[in-house]
């Protein structure tokens, strides 16, 4: 008799436990009472007091967030370089409001915003020359900079600004260009990015043997790379958009290569070519 | 207090209130550990080293959710275990502790107490015969209330791969229970 009371119980249990699964998760987010077992009040004591003797323990090491990281960058620049930043949004937003007329050809406007746009691109760029000194990488150890750090941010400054002033241009040309945005995106975009490798290399090969100002004309320097096209205007015709997509995709890889090799030197240092003692 | 302040205070370095976050969730982690493992003993343990692991990365700690985060660290703690009791050939036994274990509580506990203990002990060996990757996407999906979607973030499975794990967990669990020799 008990066993049979016992066996239906049992079964009863099961068909609870179906019915239970049947139903879907669980909305309470926790362990139905129903499914736990008995906590032994003394060995959870003992738990928690092992976790706060760890808690006790513990000091907070600080590490900031990326906003934190991007704000503290941004109140060491100096006003120059706000300057310049404010004086390239003007001028892209005056060219952009001249190139709106309608005498002026679409030829015209889509060469003047890309050099605009590639020269801007080199001078927001040239600020961030002076992380690629010769033996930053030791001063970093020495003063616990993050240049890697430091350099990405500057980076991304740059790039923000770059967009900004690609977008207000892409608004102007993209609109009134038969072939559209794409296109336009991509008669900009390549000689941007042809320059800026050609500039990145340079920064890092005569690193140390560069002022700011040395930099800056090698920026405009590299940034007459842009000029090429205007030289051919058959290049803006359809049949060799193929040719700037190649280049297009070329750039990106050779930029990325760049960027990477620019990151491991300064994470491994400059071989030093000393004499042996 | 919300679990998002608690970590901030923390993160500013009030860390007693570790203490807070220990006492709200020690059930829940230990609970885990306990099905995840069939061992109630070493749980205790594990729920501890949970959240020893937890103070030792507080400092780099971004809040998102916070249960989900602790018991990301049960669950591999969880796995270690198991893959250390395979090793030492004990695994077998552990669901036959755990039943040993809780029949010798069950004489000192009140009837509904008894009743509870009876429906954990099935749960138990009813989730010791899926496979490891199956019961904690059941146990988290159904018992904890996850979304597949977090249970994927969790696991570090794809969504896809967890919605099969829990469809094939409930199937077997299903068969187990309609089984007529399956015993408790």
């Amino acid at each position: 008799m008990l066993l049979n009371t016992l066996s239906s119980g049992k079964k009863q249990k099961k068909k609870r436990f179906l019915f239970y699964l049947g139903n879907g998760p669980n909305p309470f987010g926790t362990l139905p009472s129903e499914w736990r077992f008995p906590l032994d009040p003394d060995k959870k004591k003992q738990s928690l007091a092992a976790i706060g003797a760890e808690a006790g323990r513990k000091r907070i090491r600080r590490y900031p967030s990326l906003c934190e990281h991007i704000w503290n960058q941004m109140r060491f620049q100096s006003a120059a370089h706000w300057l310049l930043q404010g004086i390239l949004l003007f001028g892209a937003m005056f060219l952009a409001l001249f190139l709106r007329q309608e005498s002026i050809g679409d030829l015209s406007r889509l060469s003047s915003c890309s050099v605009f746009f590639t020269f801007a691109g080199n001078l927001c760029f040239s600020q961030t020359v002076r992380l690629f000194s010769r033996h930053m990488a030791e001063l970093e150890q020495t003063l616990y900079l993050n240049l890697k750090q430091m350099v990405c941010i500057r980076m991304l400054e740059a790039g923000l600004c770059d967009l900004v002033i690609l977008a207000l241009f892409l608004g102007i040309t993209g609109g009134v260009n038969p072939l559209g945005i794409g296109v336009s995106l991509l008669y900009m975009l390549v000689p941007f990015l042809w320059s800026d490798i050609l500039y990145l290399h340079m920064l890092t090969s005569l690193r140390g043997m560069l002022s700011s100002l040395r930099s800056l004309l090698l920026g405009l320097l590299c940034g007459a790379a842009a000029l090429f096209p205007i030289l051919w205007d058959s290049v803006y015709q359809p049949e060799y958009l193929i040719v700037w997509q190649l280049l297009a995709i070329a750039g990106i890889l050779l930029l990325a290569a760049e960027i990477a090799g620019l990151l491991g030197k300064i994470e491994q240092g400059d071989y030093l070519t000393a004499a042996p003692y | 207090m919300e679990d998002r302040e608690l970590i901030r205070r923390i993160q500013n370095g009030q860390t007693e209130y570790l203490n807070t976050i220990a006492q709200r969730y020690y059930d829940d982690i230990y609970y885990f550990c306990c099905y995840q493992t069939g061992n109630r003993e070493d749980s205790y343990d594990l729920a501890q080293d949970t959240f020893l692991r937890f103070i030792r990365y507080i400092d780099r700690y971004q809040y998102r959710n916070l249960k989900g985060y602790l018991l990301t660290i049960a669950m591999n703690l969880c796995r270690e275990y198991l893959r250390q009791s395979a090793a030492l050939s004990e695994r077998e036994i552990a669901p036959d502790q755990t039943k040993s274990a809780a029949k010798t509580a069950m004489a000192s506990l009140k009837a509904d107490r008894v009743d509870a203990l009876e429906n954990a002990i099935m749960l138990s060996e009813a989730l010791m015969q899926l496979p490891e990757i199956q019961r904690e996407a059941v146990l988290l999906h159904h018992f904890y209330g996850y979304k597949n979607r977090e249970i994927a973030r969790m696991t570090g499975a794809s969504y896809s791969a967890v919605k099969s794990r829990i469809r094939q967990g409930l199937e077997k669990l299903s068969r187990l229970l309609t089984r007529s020799d399956f015993k408790v």
